[in-house]
C-alpha cells in the first residue's frame, strides 16, 4: 500500500477556496471568478503531476485511521484519469464563465459551480461507500441551485423536477448502503469488496437493486431520467455543459464501481454476486437508454434539447459498453466517457456562445452560421463529427472499441453491435443536419460574430484535444487499459491496493 | 379525461410502492438479529494505530489482517474504560457517537457541513435579487414580545455554546448547538418588525469558521501527517479538556451552522413577505 | 407479541413512512405537497438507520459515571456508527428542503402557482 497524504489537498483545497469566496466576493465579483479559474488549474496540474510522474496508484489516509477504520481517498489509474478530466473540463467552463454569467449573485454561484467540480473530484476519489453519498449530494445540492439560477423562469421547473428526482435516488442508495452495513458492518469500499460473498444472497439482491436504481438518476439512465430534458433545457449554458460534462461523469464512475468493484465477481467477463446480475440489468437500461435517447434527440427542434437527449443516449452508450465486462469492454467504457464528455461539453458552450448573440435556441435559427462565424460551425462540426464517431476525432477510438468488445463477448451482445451502428446512424442524421444548416442557405443580414476571447480560449482548446485524441488515441489509450484493469480485477486492481493483507473470499 | 389520469397515476403509484414494500420485507426478514457483541470480537482494538508510520510499516510486512479476520495481536488484554479515569485512550471522547463524526469519520464531517454551506448559498442565489416588499400592516409585536424576545436570546444563545462546547461529553454537538443559536435568532424576527441581522457579518461568521475547520484539517496534515488528524493530547475521558481536536472542531462547526440557518432564515422571511 | 414488536415495530414503521412519502410525491401535484412528501421519506430513512443500530437491551453509546459500555465482556450499547450517519443524513435532508423551498417560493413568484400542471401549462 503506497500512501501519499498530501493528496488530500485535491479536496481540501477546493473546500477552503469555496468558504473564502463569499470574502472575496465583499471586495469584487470578477475575483471570485478568478479564484475558480486559479483553483481549478491547481486541481488539474494537481491530477496532471500524479498521472506523468506516476504516483497512483496511492491511498489518502484522513485522520490517521488507517482503512477500513477511517475513511480513505483510493486514486487508482480511474480515479486519476476523472480527476484530470474533471478538473480540465471544469477548468475550460470557469474561463468561459468569466465571460458568461454575470446575472445576479456572481459570488455564489462561483462558489456553487467550485464546489460542483471540487465534489465531484472527490466522489471519484473517495474509497468510503458512504462518503460516496456525501460527495454526491454535495454535487447534487449545488447543481440543483446551479440550474435554478438564471434570467429563465423555465430553469426553476426544470431544478425542481431535479431535485425532487435525485433526492429520492439518493435516499434509494443509503437505503442500499445501510442494508450492505447490517450484513458486513462496514463501509470501506474495499472491505465490502472483499467480504461481499459472505452476505444473504437475497438482502444482497434488494439492495443492488436499490443502489442501482438511485445511481441511475446521476448517471441519466433509463427510466430515471425524465429530469435531463427539462433541467439542461432550462439551464444557462455554462452549467448544462458542467451538468453534462461533470455530473453524468461522476454519477457512471459510482455506477460503475458499486456494480464493478463492490457487487462484482472476477471471471473473463465480470458478473455479480446476488441473484440477480447486475452488469445484465445495466445492459438492458444501457441499452433501452440509447434507444430512446437517439430517437427523442430525432424529433427535437430545440438545439439543446437534442443535445440533452444526445448526452442520455452517450451515457446509454458508456453503461453498455461497462456492462459487457471484459477488460476491452472497461476499456471502451472509460474513453467513450472521455471523449463524451469533452466533446458534449464543448457543443453546449458554442451554443451558448451563438445564443448570447441573438441566435436562436430552435434548429432552424442557425441557419447561415457559417457566413457569420466560420470560428463556431467549424468547432461544432468537430464536437458533432466526435460524437458520432468519424475517423481521426476522438469518438471513432471508443466506438471502434466498443464494437470490438461486443464482437469478442458474443452471445446477445451481437445485438449491442446493431445498437451502436443503430445509434451512430441517428446522431449522424441529427447532427449533420444542424451542421448542414449552418453551412447551407446565406441568411439576409450578415453581420458577423465577434467570438470575445474568453470563450473562444476553452472552445478552441477543446477541439484541438478532440482531434489530438482522434490523430493520437494512445494520449488516454494507456490510462484508460489501467483502468480497464483496476475495474475488471477487482483484488488485484482495487482491493489489495487499499488493504494489502486481506483475504476475503 | 383529467380524472382518468389521476387513477392511472394512483394505481402507476401502488405499484411502486408495493413492489418496495415487499422488497423491503424480504430483506428484513434477513437481517442479522441485533444482540449485544463479546469485546474480544470487536477487530477494532487490535488493529487501529494511532501512529500512522507504525501502522504503514506493519501494511508492509503483512501483519495486518490475516485469513478469517482472527486478530493477530490478540495478546494485547482488553482494559476497562472508566469514566474520569482513564487517559490517553484512542479518541478520549466520552460520547462514542462524536468520536465516530469527528475522529474516525470527520472527513464526512467536513462534507456534511459544506453540503449545508452550500445549501445556504443555493437559497440565497435562488432567492436574491428579491426586493424587499413594503411590509402589510399586521399586529405588530408587543413590548412583552420585544422585550422577552431578547432576554431569551440571551438565554438561547448561552445554552447553543454550551451544547457544541460540550459535545464529546454529552448528546449534542456542534449541529444541534448551531441549530439552537438559529432558533434564538428566529426569536428576534418575531419580536420586532423589520428586524434584519446584519448580513455581512454573518457571511464573514460563516466564511471564517468554515475556513477554521479545513485549516485544523491541514494542521493535522502538518503536525501528524494526514488531513485531519487529531494532533492534540486526548486527556482523561470525560474532562472537559479531552479528546484533542474535538471541541475545536465543534466550535467551528457550530459557528457555522448557526450563522448559516441564520442566514437562510434571514433569506426567507424578508423575501417572502407579500404586500 | 411484545417481541415480535420489539423486533419489528420500527422496521415496519420506516418502511411505511418510505412507502408513504414516495406515494404522496408519485401522486400529488401540489410543489408543497411534493416538499412535504420528500421530508417524510428523509424521516423514514432516518428511522431506518437509527434502527438497525438498536437492540430491545442496548444503552446509549456514551460514557458517563454511571453508563458503561462494556458489561461482562460484551458490548451492550447500541452501535454508534449509524448514529453518526443518521445525523449526517438529517443534515443533507435539511438542506435539500431548504434549496427545494426556496426553488417553490420563486416558482411562486415567477408563476403565481404552486400546481406542476398549470406550470407546464404556462411554459407551453
Amino acid at each position: 500500500m503506497k500512501t501519499y497524504n498530501l493528496a488530500a489537498l485535491l479536496v481540501g483545497v477546493p473546500l477552503i477556496m469555496a468558504f473564502s469566496i463569499p470574502l472575496f466576493g465583499f471586495i469584487s465579483k470578477q475575483l471570485a471568478k478568478w479564484i475558480t479559474v486559479l483553483t481549478l488549474g491547481f486541481e488539474f496540474f494537481f491530477g496532471l503531476y500524479i498521472f506523468l510522474w506516476h504516483i497512483y496508484p496511492f491511498n489518502v489516509i484522513m485522520g490517521n485511521w488507517i482503512p477500513p477504520f477511517g475513511e480513505n481517498l483510493y486514486i487508482g489509474p480511474f480515479a486519476t484519469v476523472l480527476i484530470i478530466l474533471i478538473s480540465f473540463v471544469g477548468l475550460m467552463i470557469s474561463i468561459y464563465s468569466l465571460w458568461s454569467a454575470n446575472y445576479g449573485d456572481i459570488s455564489h454561484f462561483t462558489l456553487l459551480f467550485l464546489m460542483f467540480v471540487g465534489g465531484s473530484i472527490g466522489l471519484v476519489s473517495t474509497g468510503d461507500i458512504f462518503n460516496i453519498f456525501i460527495f454526491m449530494e454535495i454535487t447534487s445540492i449545488s447543481s440543483f441551485a446551479l440550474a435554478a439560477y438564471g434570467p429563465e423562469r423555465r430553469a426553476l421547473g426544470g431544478a425542481f423536477k431535479y431535485l425532487v428526482i435525485s433526492s429520492i435516488g439518493s435516499t434509494f442508495y443509503l437505503f442500499g448502503v445501510i442494508l450492505i452495513y447490517t450484513q458486513l458492518g462496514t463501509l470501506n469500499i474495499a472491505e465490502i469488496a472483499a467480504r461481499i460473498s459472505q452476505t444473504t444472497s437475497g438482502l444482497l439482491t434488494f439492495a443492488g437493486i436499490l443502489l442501482v436504481a438511485g445511481l441511475a438518476v446521476e448517471a441519466e439512465l433509463f427510466p430515471f431520467n425524465g429530469w435531463v430534458p427539462d433541467t439542461y433545457t432550462g439551464a444557462i449554458n455554462p452549467v448544462s455543459a458542467t451538468l453534462s460534462g461533470i455530473g453524468s461523469v461522476g454519477g457512471v464512475y459510482v455506477l460503475i464501481r458499486i456494480i464493478m468493484t463492490v457487487f462484482g465477481k472476477d471471471g473473463t467477463f465480470v458478473s455479480t454476486y446476488g441473484n440477480l446480475d447486475l452488469m445484465t440489468l445495466i445492459a438492458i437500461l444501457g441499452t433501452a437508454t440509447v434507444v430512446i435517447g437517439e430517437l427523442a434527440a430525432l424529433v427535437q427542434k430545440n438545439i439543446k434539447k437534442m443535445l440533452a437527449y444526445s448526452s442520455m443516449a452517450q451515457m446509454g452508450l458508456v453503461a453498455v459498453a461497462f456492462s459487457i465486462g471484459s477488460k476491452l469492454g472497461a476499456y471502451a467504457g472509460v474513453f467513450q466517457l472521455v471523449n463524451h464528455s469533452i466533446a458534449k461539453a464543448m457543443l453546449f458552450l458554442i451554443v451558448g456562445v451563438a445564443i448570447s448573440f441573438g441566435i436562436g435556441e430552435k434548429i432552424e435559427d442557425v441557419k447561415g452560421l457559417w457566413y457569420k462565424s466560420p470560428f463556431l460551425t467549424v468547432t461544432f462540426t468537430i464536437g458533432a463529427l466526435s460524437l458520432l464517431g468519424l475517423p481521426l476525432f476522438g469518438g471513432f477510438w471508443s466506438k471502434f472499441a466498443l464494437v470490438d468488445a461486443s464482437i469478442q463477448r458474443g452471445g446477445w451482445y451481437d445485438f449491442v453491435i446493431a445498437i451502436v451502428l443503430f445509434a451512430s446512424v441517428v446522431e449522424a442524421f441529427y447532427y449533420l443536419k444542424i451542421v448542414g444548416y449552418m453551412f447551407a442557405s446565406k441568411p439576409t443580414s450578415t453581420a458577423k460574430i465577434k467570438t470575445p476571447i474568453s470563450p473562444a480560449v476553452p472552445i478552441v482548446v477543446l477541439s484541438i484535444l478532440i482531434i489530438a485524441i482522434g490523430v493520437f488515441p494512445q494520449i488516454v489509450g494507456g490510462i484508460s487499459w489501467n483502468a480497464a484493469y483496476e475495474l475488471t480485477n477487482k483484488m488485484g486492481g482495487y482491493v489489495l491496493n487499499v488493504i494489502p493483507t486481506i483475504i476475503g473470499h | 379525461m383529467m380524472n382518468d389520469v389521476t387513477i392511472v397515476k394512483k394505481i402507476f403509484a401502488i405499484f411502486v410502492v408495493g413492489i418496495l414494500m415487499i422488497g423491503f420485507f424480504m430483506a428484513f426478514t434477513q437481517m442479522p438479529k441485533a444482540n449485544a457483541v463479546n469485546v474480544n470480537d470487536t477487530v477494532s482494538r487490535f488493529y487501529v494505530m494511532k501512529d500512522v508510520d507504525q501502522a504503514t510499516q506493519m501494511l508492509d510486512k503483512g501483519t495486518y489482517f490475516n485469513k478469517n479476520m482472527v486478530p493477530l495481536r490478540n495478546d494485547v488484554p482488553y482494559t476497562p474504560i472508566t469514566f474520569g479515569k482513564s487517559a490517553n485512550l484512542e479518541d478520549g471522547a466520552a460520547n462514542v457517537v462524536t468520536s465516530i463524526v469527528v475522529d474516525y469519520r470527520g472527513f464526512d464531517t467536513l462534507g456534511e457541513v459544506t453540503v449545508l454551506f452550500l445549501a445556504a448559498s443555493g437559497v440565497m442565489l435562488v432567492l436574491h435579487g428579491e426586493k424587499r416588499k413594503v411590509q402589510k400592516k399586521k399586529t405588530p409585536p408587543s413590548e412583552i414580545m420585544y422585550v422577552g424576545t431578547r432576554i431569551a436570546f440571551a438565554v438561547i444563545f448561552l445554552f447553543g455554546i454550551y451544547v457544541f462546547i460540550h459535545g464529546h461529553l454529552t448528546p449534542g454537538g456542534g449541529f444541534p448547538g448551531g441549530a439552537i443559536i438559529a432558533s434564538g435568532i428566529l426569536g428576534l424576527f418575531l419580536g420586532k418588525q423589520g428586524y434584519s441581522p446584519n448580513k455581512a457579518g454573518l457571511t464573514i461568521f460563516e466564511s471564517l469558521s468554515g475556513m477554521a475547520y479545513v485549516i485544523i484539517g491541514i494542521i493535522g496534515l502538518v503536525a501528524e501527517h494526514s488531513f485531519l488528524a487529531n494532533f492534540l493530547p486526548t486527556g482523561t475521558i470525560g474532562d472537559l479538556f479531552s479528546a484533542g481536536f474535538i471541541a475545536l472542531i465543534y466550535i467551528a462547526i457550530g459557528m457555522k451552522v448557526g450563522s448559516e440557518l441564520s442566514a437562510v432564515t434571514n433569506a426567507m422571511i424578508t423575501d417572502t413577505e407579500e404586500d | 407479541m411484545i417481541d415480535f414488536l420489539q423486533n419489528w415495530i420500527y422496521l415496519i414503521g420506516s418502511m411505511a413512512l418510505v412507502g408513504i412519502g414516495l406515494y404522496i410525491v408519485l401522486t400529488n401535484t401540489h410543489i408543497f405537497r411534493i416538499i412535504v412528501g420528500l421530508n417524510i421519506i428523509d424521516s423514514g430513512t432516518n428511522l431506518f438507520i437509527v434502527t438497525i443500530a438498536w437492540h430491545p437491551k442496548s444503552v446509549m453509546p456514551i460514557y458517563t459515571a454511571t453508563n458503561n459500555l462494556v458489561v461482562n465482556g460484551h458490548v451492550i450499547s447500541a452501535d454508534p456508527l449509524p448514529q453518526s450517519l443518521v445525523l449526517t443524513a438529517i443534515v443533507i435532508g435539511l438542506g435539500t428542503t431548504a434549496l427545494a423551498l426556496a426553488i417553490a417560493v420563486k416558482i411562486y413568484q415567477k408563476y403565481g402557482t404552486l400546481d406542476v400542471r398549470k406550470i407546464k401549462e404556462e411554459d407551453r
